[in-house]
Formats: C-alpha cells, structure tokens, sequence
C-alpha cells in the first residue's frame, strides 16, 4: 500500500522526477478512500480536503442560479483537485463526483497549508511544486475559455498567426454557460 | 564605471569585456532582478538571483513556442511580451506581461510538461531565465532560497487565481442585467492593455 501511493505520487504534474526519498516521506501525509459514485467535495462547502485522484474518473460540475449544472472538466489519474479552496480559504468553487467507483488520496487542508509553509524543503518543495504546476494550469484554461469568448463575441481579435475567425452570434446562455465552464476550472 | 540606472537590455548587450566589467555588469542585474516582488524575499547574497541568464528578445521574435521542451524559469525585466495560447488551430492572445511578470513556471516546475502557450516580443526587452539545473541542485542542498522561490510563486497564482475568479464571478453577474458585453470587455481591455 506504502509503494502504492509512491507509484501514483510519481505520475503528479510536479512530482514526476521528484528523488523516491522525497516521494516516500511525501506518501506518508495522504490516505486512501474509496468512493462508488458519490461526491467527493461539493461547491459552495468550506474546503477542508486535498485530493489526489489515485483510479478512475470524476467530474467537475458548476451549478448555475437557473439550477442548471454545467460539466467543466473531467478528472483522470494522477490529478490534484480541491487545492484552489484549501490555498486561498474560500468555499469549493465547483462539485467533484465520481463517475463509478474512484480510488482518491486525501489529506485534510489544515495539514496541506502547514505542508506549504513548512521549511522541511524534503517534503515541503516537491508538494509546493506540485500545488504551483495545478494551479497555473487551471489558471491557464479559466482564461483561454475566457478569452475564446470574447473573440466569439467579437470584441477581440484572435491573434495574427491563427486563422481568421468568424465572430458568431452568441446568445446569452450560451454565455453564461461558457462563463460557468470557465469558473469552474477555478 | 556603469551607473546603477543601466538599462538592462544594456546590461544584456555588452560583449564580455574585462573581469571588473563583467562583475559590474552583473551586480546591476542582480539588483535589478532582486527588485522583482518574486525575489524580493532573498538574502541580498543567495545564489539563486545570481544564477539567473539574462536573454535580449526582439520585437516579433519568439522567446517559448507551445509544444517544445523547456526548463528555464522567465521573470520578464524590460519591454513587454504577449501570451498566445492555442487551440483547434487558433492563436489567442491570453495576457500581455510586463517588468516582474512570471512565465514558464509550468514546465519549470513539472517534468513532464512542455511549453503551454508561446511567449512572443511585443516590444524589444530583456528576460532573466533561472536553468532548472541550479534550483534542483540548491533545493537538493537545503538551500533556503529555493522554498523562498516556490512560496513567492505559490502567492503569486494564488492572488491571479482569486482575482480572476472574482472577475469571472462578475462577468456571470452582469449577464443577469445585460452589461456582459462591456464586463468582457474590461476584461479584455485589461488584459491587453
């Protein structure tokens, strides 16, 4: 079980080529939970977890004020989710559910904000790294989807290298929908 | 003598002269580096500011390219270059950064990424690149400067990542009332600016 959750620390945006020293000392902090088809953190709740998806998939869903729920993002192995609430001590941006039965790692967020501040640089630099590589990702696609919006709607020019694109009319769910996408990788 | 106020992309552009010179030139950079709020917490004597390069880039030339391989850290300290991230065959112009702004973290920090976005001059300038070689072997040693780095950067995205969601939070806010069009466009406006 010790090996196992060095293997799937391996395979973390950030962690992939960390020394196994590192990696084994890093494995200690986390514990497995099964979960068949449920949530595993719902939006709007405060952020008490950190995840690491260890097997299976899980969905991101965002839900509108119209009830509506949008599907934002799907989870694959080795993602760490949950840590945009857990670093900046906000409530859950979005809702993680299982698609069937998921094998996670999780740590309580209290733990992950003292592993973040903690000077013990063995542990500490390989899960920051992997803490900054999540989130400039999410970052990264929060402000694309934005940005594809506004060339759709005309305001701004795709740039000079792409092909033209044809401004289009959106109407606005279509908007608010892909707003909400773009929140929710957040 | 060089006067401390030496533009950068000066600084980046003299051909190696004499010893003197040469440390002159790079005890102005460090400065001007250590001025960056992402190094600002360094010891003024760490080893990590001085392991930084120094590039010149040109108007219109291309200092990432999305796809390529890459593990240098870019902190930009002159000039100003904009962020095209693609997808189904279109360049989009996602952010334009300028002196202390961060790029390339993503690669940097995870083996197994490539460049993300390409990373192009809008005007002439100067970056400063920190080779991953130097900051895994600092990390390695226990070197204090590394988790300075890691923590500076980890502030940074968390700050970028609460103001755009409030930002996307306003934007779903004005399509209630119809001002989505002008909401998107100060995003875009600023984003561009």
């Amino acid at each position: 079980m010790y090996d196992d959750k060095v293997t799937i620390l391996a395979d973390v945006p950030g962690l992939r080529g960390a020394p196994r020293s590192a990696l084994q000392q890093l494995a200690s902090t986390w514990e497995f939970k099964e979960v068949d088809g449920g949530h595993l953190c719902r939006e709007g709740e405060p952020a008490e977890t950190l995840f690491i998806l260890a097997d299976g998939e899980c969905d991101v869903v965002k839900s509108a004020p119209n009830a509506k729920r949008y599907q934002v993002a799907r989870l694959t192995p080795g993602c760490l989710f949950g840590h945009v609430g857990v670093m900046t001590l906000s409530r859950r941006t979005a809702s993680v559910k299982a698609r069937g039965r998921v094998r996670v790692l999780h740590m309580p967020a209290r733990k992950a904000r003292q592993l973040m501040r903690s000077d013990d640089f063995i542990v500490s630099s390989p899960f920051r790294r992997a803490l900054i590589v999540a989130l400039s990702r999410q970052l990264h696609s929060a402000t694309s989807t934005t940005v594809r919006l506004a060339v759709d709607a005309g305001l701004t020019e795709p740039a000079a290298e792409g092909q033209p694109r044809p401004t289009r009319i959106l109407d606005e769910k279509e908007i608010s929908e892909r707003l909400y996408r773009a929140r929710g990788h957040l | 003598m060089l006067p401390s106020s030496l533009p950068v992309k000066v600084l980046a552009l003299i051909p190696s002269g004499s010893g003197t010179l040469r440390r002159m030139q790079r005890a102005n950079f460090d400065a001007i580096l250590r001025r960056t709020p992402l190094l600002a917490d360094l010891d003024s004597r760490d080893r990590l500011t001085s392991s930084f390069i120094p590039l010149p880039f040109a108007e219109g030339e291309a200092i990432l390219r999305a796809g390529a391989p890459g593990r240098h850290l870019a902190i930009v300290l002159e000039g100003r270059a904009v962020v095209h991230a693609r997808k189904n065959d279109h360049a989009y112009k996602v952010d334009v950064l300028g002196p202390g702004d961060l790029f390339g973290e993503i690669a940097f920090f995870d083996a197994g990424s490539r460049r993300t976005a390409d990373v192009i001059g809008e005007t002439a300038g100067v970056v400063a690149l920190l080779p991953w070689s130097t900051y895994a072997a600092l990390t390695h040693a226990g070197d204090p400067a590394g988790e300075v780095l890691e923590k500076a950067v980890l502030d940074l995205l968390s700050r970028r990542t609460q103001r755009i969601n409030d930002t996307l939070g306003d934007l779903l806010e004005a399509t209630r009332d119809g001002s989505w069009l002008a909401a998107l466009r100060r995003f875009i406006g600023v984003r561009s600016s």
